[in-house]
């Protein structure tokens, strides 16, 4: 059984990069906790392993796109919605190595 | 002179040909009417200059001779398309200040089409939830009952039909976005099969299940849109290349003959009109076959694995560097934080933090892979009732609208809420919704044969 | 000559892996319509899927599938009928979705070598895959004080990753390898291959053991080192960090660190970093890549010769030996200009002098042979004129020089300054008779059995032609004339 504890829940939400206070995320590692035994007991049905994942209900096959450049060339409307930008480059808080 | 509102869409069509009136008058009454239930707010965005500009060529075009498919016809798109220069916002605070430099591939086929664009409609933030209750923008209440939410996620899109803010709209599916608010508001939803409609300058949700698809007051109304919005499109690798018929001309009026299966799984409740419509696809002639999906149940669980480990990476160019609201900080980290916090209320944070979990090393291989081997076994029923029978036919939502502050209070999370949709969404087969309630769902590709049942269905009295 | 290090308490060898990221050559980005070339004005090369807008969707380029094939087959490796493109997920202001595609369970090339010849003979060095990616875009520090500032131009560009095996054994290896992967994609026009540009980049998997232990120990991975001369510095660094803190008993973690080539040092990135789980998963966006048997047959029917080949059929079928049949295909663009010269000519005279006059006038100016001053087909024509006497060797190396400096063709340079060998046997008879009647002695002393003096007689005639006639000629008619007088 998977157990999830606040620590994971609050690591999880740093790889999206939200916040979460510490009794909200135990309230929901809790409550994740429970719903995964109960989604574990859903998929320990024998079925499963008798067929493929389904990625996506799309059966046809991948377009291949003839190499052109059809693209780009179009620097203001890029940045037109930018928060923060010069005209040539968005900006950000410095990033550092 | 009658409210133009009034009528149907396929009734405004025939009005604008015959030049009873212009899309100008017709725009003109839909944004008065927009004015008068403004308060109603299942417009996030109006645009009522667009509006009459585009009403104003449709009416040129025609007295030019070169009418298209949806000349003139005002339309509410939901939010979740990007339209070109008209603010697009997912009903999302991120996104509260996002003009598009581009227009969808389904938004541009409908104004091709002749269509008038009246405003972008409200809908739960990201298209997450079936009560469009956690918009940014604020509740929409159902026309019918205004203490009542109207479904969701589409719910903005499905009062504006039901209240004649619009001759017709735009919705996206994702678990059951356009025919739970269409059941809600007692309006006409379709959902094509999956890989019909483009889905590029949509707003994703989750890839895999994402499907645009249109509400009216009627199924010929529905017809008439979706047969314009369908088609090959080169920009999403997820476009069928399959030929898309005139489905409005598909519509004979009858089902004599036809074998129509009933899920025993999609019957456990079912809404006051259940019986009357059984004897109803009798009387015209209809077999009706009992059919197992035996994992229907399963749905939900496969949906919520699904849906919010695709939604969490869908989610994460929302970082405030190129587009959108930013909330400043000292390093990219915090302004990453501060931005996501600010930005997203907190229903689709919480499905973002659960999402992560479904794509990690370990909830992958345990959770979201079986989950997947759960959606083939979902299909599988699919495709043994469909050796069987024509279509599929149920009640799309069994339960009354909830009212708004139920909502709030979880009755979404209710299971009669959208177990009756989600298999059709996770497989991808066509499916939609009458404006009595009832739903039916039929086999990848064959759209046509589901409307045309739903026009069936509608003939109820 | 194998590496190994003595340690205090046991002699260390090294275990190592390249993962070598090549920029596809293409004319537009893997996943949409922009311009891939390297440069333009920042944020030009952009369409709205590279600055991850909302609804934006990728669509696969023909290309960029058919360059990994092309360089699959140039590795000897497996092509993989099916393979999937995954998201991989992080945040990065270089990443302008929140994940890049790539290909992680199912990759487009599987198993290969590349064959490296060390200074022991040749040796294989395993490759475990070569996947399809994004390149992610780029980020500027030093434009202001407390903003980087953000270019996608870069974003999107096709990238192929190219993951060795572990069978690396000393930096010299490891310098070969990368330069037989850089030849091997250069011929095959995959990758141009500058890692100055960045547009081929290398991650290092840094393990050591004792000579004799099975097995690997934990490794360190060192990223984009971009030079082949950083990443033999870079391994000898890291080997003897690592045995130093085994031999002085302290651990140290499975990292990821950075060279420092300025104080010649590998040094730690933050533990953030280490930490990740890039929660892979296939992209719902894009559909499995099947590829058909005729479609790879196609490309590989079309595919360039390869050094290996070309070496061969240089010895078999022009005779060369295998050492300067090496040096002849060591890169593409000599192997081409060495293939255009021998048209119509002696493939050995014309190899002489692509390694001899050739190398050491473009190296005297730094020059790259596509830089050459010195068309392919002129060289070509020079040693002609040498085979069929029109001039003398002599003579060529005179013509050579004003080809360097003018870019002439020797038959042009020939005529204008008339250096044609005399081959009218009249004057140069008469010419001889001169030089004959004046030096009536010598003569004298040639019959009394001074034959040496001939050959003083052949220099005058040189002499006096200015080099223009064929010494063999003049030799044959001064043997005539002398037996007459």
């Amino acid at each position: 059984m998977t157990k999830i504890d606040k620590d994971t829940i609050k690591e999880m939400a740093f790889w999206v990069r939200v916040r979460i206070p510490d009794d909200e995320a135990a309230k929901m590692a809790e409550e994740f906790t429970e719903t995964l035994s109960w989604i574990g007991e859903r998929l320990k049905n024998p079925e499963i392993q008798t067929v493929p994942p389904m990625v996506t209900p799309f059966d046809e096959q991948i377009p291949l796109r003839q190499d052109i450049v059809t693209d780009g060339h179009q620097v203001q409307a890029v940045l037109s919605n930018a928060p923060d930008a010069t005209p040539e480059f968005f900006c950000v808080p410095k990033m550092v190595e | 002179m009658t409210d133009l509102t009034d009528l149907t869409l396929s009734e405004t069509l025939k009005g604008l040909a015959e030049k009873a009136f212009s899309s100008v008058e017709v725009t003109t009454a839909y944004l008065k009417k927009m004015e008068e239930k403004r308060h109603l707010n299942a417009y996030i965005t109006e645009t009522p200059e667009v509006a009459l500009k585009m009403a104003e060529e449709s009416d040129n075009r025609r007295a030019n001779g070169q009418a298209g498919k949806l000349e003139g016809i005002p339309m509410a798109i939901k939010d979740m398309f990007c339209t070109k220069g008209i603010r697009t916002t997912a009903a999302s605070r991120i996104l509260s200040n996002f003009i598009p430099p581009f227009e969808s591939t389904t938004t541009q086929k409908l104004w091709d089409a002749g269509a008038v664009c009246l405003g972008k409609t409200n809908t739960d933030e990201f298209a997450m939830g079936s009560s469009t209750i956690t918009s940014y923008f604020g509740v929409t209440k159902n026309p019918h009952d205004e203490t009542r939410v109207p479904g969701g996620s589409s719910g903005g899109s499905a009062a504006a039909v039901a209240a004649h803010m619009c001759a017709g709209a735009t919705g996206t599916e994702t678990g059951g976005s356009i025919r739970h608010p269409a059941s809600f508001c007692q309006v006409s939803g379709f959902k094509p099969t999956y890989g019909r409609c483009s889905r590029y300058g949509v707003i994703a949700y989750a890839s895999s299940l994402d499907e645009p698809g249109v509400l009216g007051r009627s199924i010929e109304d529905c017809a008439r849109m979706i047969e314009v919005m369908m088609g090959h499109d080169p920009k999403d690798s997820t476009s069928s290349h399959r030929d898309v018929p005139a489905f409005h001309t598909m519509l004979d009026k009858t089902i004599k003959g036809m074998k129509i299966g009933i899920p025993k799984e999609y019957t456990e409740l079912v809404p006051d009109n259940w019986e009357k419509a059984i004897q109803f696809l009798k009387d015209e002639g209809a077999q009706l076959v009992d059919i197992d999906m035996p994992h229907t149940e399963e749905a939900g669980m496969v949906y919520y694995v699904v849906s919010q480990g695709e939604a969490t990476t869908n989610l994460a160019r929302y970082d405030g560097v190129r587009y959108g609201v930013r909330e400043e900080g000292k390093t990219l980290d915090e302004m990453y934080m501060n931005t996501r916090m600010a930005g997203f209320g907190q229903e689709v944070r919480n499905r973002m933090i659960l999402g992560t979990f479904f794509t990690s090393a370990k909830g992958y291989n345990d959770y979201f892979v079986p989950a997947q081997k759960m959606r083939s076994l979902i299909k599988q029923d699919f495709d043994r009732a469909f050796e069987k029978v024509d279509v599929l036919f149920s009640p799309a939502v069994p339960i009354k609208p909830f009212t708004i502050e139920e909502a709030k209070h979880g009755a979404a999370k209710g299971r009669f809420n959208d177990n009756y949709l989600m298999p059709s969404c996770l497989t991808g087969v066509p499916a939609g919704c009458a404006n009595n309630g009832l739903q039916v769902i039929g086999r990848m590709w064959d759209d046509a044969t589901v409307l045309k049942v739903l026009d069936v269905v509608e003939m109820m009295k | 000559m194998s590496y190994i290090v003595k340690g205090k308490t046991a002699d260390w060898e090294l275990v190592c892996g390249l993962e070598v990221h090549c920029q596809i050559i293409s004319n537009s980005k893997v996943f949409s319509g922009a311009s891939a070339e390297f440069g333009g004005e920042p944020n030009d090369h952009v369409a709205f899927l590279d600055a991850g807008f909302p609804g934006q969707l990728p669509v696969l380029n023909s290309t960029c599938v058919e360059q990994c094939i092309k360089t699959g087959m140039g590795l000897n490796a497996k092509i993989n009928k099916h393979s999937v493109f995954d998201r991989k997920n992080y945040f990065y202001g270089d990443l302008p979705t929140g994940y890049q595609i790539t290909q992680l369970f199912h990759p487009i090339v599987g198993e290969g070598y590349v064959e490296v010849e060390t200074e022991d003979g040749k040796r294989k060095i395993g490759v475990e895959r070569l996947h399809l990616e994004q390149d992610a875009g780029k980020s500027i520090h030093d434009m202001h004080p407390n903003k980087s500032m953000l270019d996608f131009n870069r974003a999107g560009v096709g990238l192929m990753e190219i993951v060795s095996k572990p069978d690396i054994r000393s930096p010299e290896e490891a310098g070969d390898y990368l330069r037989k992967l850089r030849s091997i994609v250069r011929y095959l026009g995959t990758c141009d291959g500058n890692m100055d540009e960045g547009s081929m980049r290398c991650d290092i998997n840094v393990s050591v053991r004792p000579v004799g232990e099975e097995g690997y120990r934990h490794r360190v991975e060192i990223k984009n080192v971009n030079s082949v001369k950083f990443v033999m510095q870079a391994i000898d660094l890291e080997v003897h960090r690592q045995i130093e803190h085994y031999e002085s008993g302290r651990d140290f973690p499975q990292e990821t660190r950075l060279f420092d080539p300025v104080n010649m040092e590998t040094r730690s990135m933050r533990s953030k970093e280490n930490a990740l789980d890039y929660r892979y998963f296939p992209d719902p966006d894009l559909p499995p890549l099947d590829l058909t048997d005729e479609y790879i047959d196609t490309i590989r029917k079309n595919l360039p010769e390869l050094p290996e080949k070309k070496k061969e059929r240089f010895m078999n079928e022009l005779g060369l030996s295998e050492y300067d049949a090496g040096i002849l295909v060591a890169d593409r663009e000599t192997a081409a200009y060495f293939e255009e010269a021998i048209q119509g000519q002696d493939a050995k005279k014309v190899a002489n002098w692509v390694m001899g006059d050739l190398f050491a006038a473009l190296n005297k100016e730094c020059l790259s042979i596509h830089e050459s001053p010195i068309k392919a087909k002129d060289l070509g024509a020079l040693v002609g004129l040498i085979t069929d006497g029109t001039i003398s060797g002599k003579i060529a190396k005179d013509v050579f020089e004003i080809m360097l400096e003018t870019g002439k063709e020797p038959a042009v340079i020939v005529e204008e300054k008339g250096l044609k060998q005399v081959t009218d046997t009249g004057a140069i008879e008469a010419m001889i008779d001169e030089i004959v009647k004046a030096n009536m002695d010598k003569v004298a002393e040639i019959k009394a059995g001074k034959d040496k003096l001939k050959g003083w007689f052949v220099g005058q005639i040189m002499k006096a032609s200015q080099g223009k006639v064929n010494p063999a000629l003049a030799n044959e008619l001064l043997e005539k004339k002398l037996a007459e007088v």
